[in-house]
């Protein structure tokens, strides 16, 4: 299951976390990704069948 | 994937560098680079009394907590000031959180209101409509800073720490490129500027080589910051736009901040050497609020009067 800031996303995804938030049109320096609660790289695999919590870090004007 | 340094599960991958880091060697490579910033540039030398512009986000909590690791030995007193603006549902979680970490380090923490101190808040402001006043963020931003000051003054503090990190530095050079007011870079140095008056109190910053991913990382890992919280007023300003070029450009260029960063600094360097003693930066006090300006009535006296004007119209 894919989360982005509390929100579940239907999407079909298996690949590296990077991939996984070009797909979605996310930029790397704002988020931190969470696989099955633990954080994980941009480089580090994973898979709709995880849960992958997208949490947006940066905000600020 | 593993840490590049121990084989470790890694928490970060930094595409600019090429290595990967456990959670224990980010942390101490984030600390060592903030020690390092506030021992290359003296930032608290010669100063008993430090202030931390506190607002409850993840850069102010971080300059705290690691600034209480290094002044507690050094037996120096640290004290936060938290500013009120008055936006809510977003201001009062920040304070609550921001208080809640003073308590737990035992910092004296003060906390005054724009509703207190200039008679009107954020949420106010933001009512006029947009076309007849400023983006909210320079009534914000001018209003914390004169503040900030005011109250470090009154309680004695010698300097301030602020939360700027890389990517504001990287923000700010650009956004002064963009407005042709280069003189502003002159000023944005980990020490403030070029301009010395004992009614301005010396700001400092800690983050000023760290990357914003990186602070909110550390803070994340540390238990310092569960939630992340949105101001409902950044979308009108200027700085978000450029911030989201920039991280843009990183993820396409992983390394173009630090670049850009390493151009800030040499081209601060030359700045400070063109604007120094120019007489452009002539400090009085305001004819107003008795605060330090450069012109005859500082830019909060003059924001404020103008908003006054604007509600009494309504």
């Amino acid at each position: 299951m894919i989360v982005v800031d509390g929100k579940k996303r239907k999407l079909k995804f298996k690949g590296k976390v990077i991939d996984l938030l070009r797909k979605l049109g996310i930029s790397s320096q704002i988020v931190i990704v969470r696989k099955n609660g633990k954080i994980v790289t941009e480089m580090d695999e994973v898979s709709d069948k995880d849960l992958v919590e997208i949490i947006t870090v940066v905000f600020g004007g | 994937m593993r840490c590049s340094f121990c084989k470790n599960r890694a928490v970060v991958y930094l595409p600019a560098s090429r290595i990967s880091l456990c959670k224990r060697h980010f942390v101490y490579r984030f600390e060592r680079k903030v020690k390092r910033t506030i021992r290359d540039y003296h930032l608290v030398d010669g100063a008993e009394r430090i202030g931390v512009a506190l607002s409850g986000g993840k850069d102010s909590i971080n300059v705290l907590y690691i600034l209480n690791q290094i002044l507690k030995p050094m037996r120096k007193e640290l004290i936060a000031i938290t500013i009120d603006e008055g936006i809510k549902g977003y201001r009062d979680k920040l304070i609550e959180n921001s208080a809640k970490i003073c308590k737990k380090l035992g910092i004296k923490h003060e906390v005054r209101s724009f509703k207190e101190e200039l008679g009107i808040t954020m949420d106010e402001i933001a009512k006029i409509p947009r076309e007849e006043r400023e983006i909210t963020c320079t009534y914000c931003g001018v209003f914390r800073r004169w503040l900030i000051n005011k109250v470090a003054r009154e309680l004695g503090i010698e300097r301030i720490a602020v939360g700027h990190n890389l990517d504001d530095v990287v923000q700010s050079f650009l956004m002064n490129l963009y407005r042709n007011e280069l003189f502003r870079l002159a000023r944005f140095g980990p020490r403030s500027g070029i301009v010395e008056h004992e009614g301005f109190v010396e700001r400092i910053r800690p983050l000023y080589r760290v990357l914003e991913k990186e602070s909110a990382l550390y803070a994340v890992l540390n238990g310092l910051k569960t939630e992340f919280e949105e101001c409902p007023y950044v979308r009108e300003s200027f700085r978000a736009s450029v911030r989201d070029q920039l991280n843009q450009m990183e993820d396409k260029y992983p390394g173009t901040k630090f670049k850009l960063f390493n151009s800030f600094i040499a081209v601060n360097e030359l700045l400070k050497k063109k604007y120094e003693g120019k007489g452009l930066e002539r400090i009085v006090e305001c004819s107003i609020c008795g605060e330090p300006t450069s012109g005859e009535t500082c830019k909060k006296c003059e924001l404020l009067e103008k908003v006054f004007k604007l509600r009494k119209r309504k």
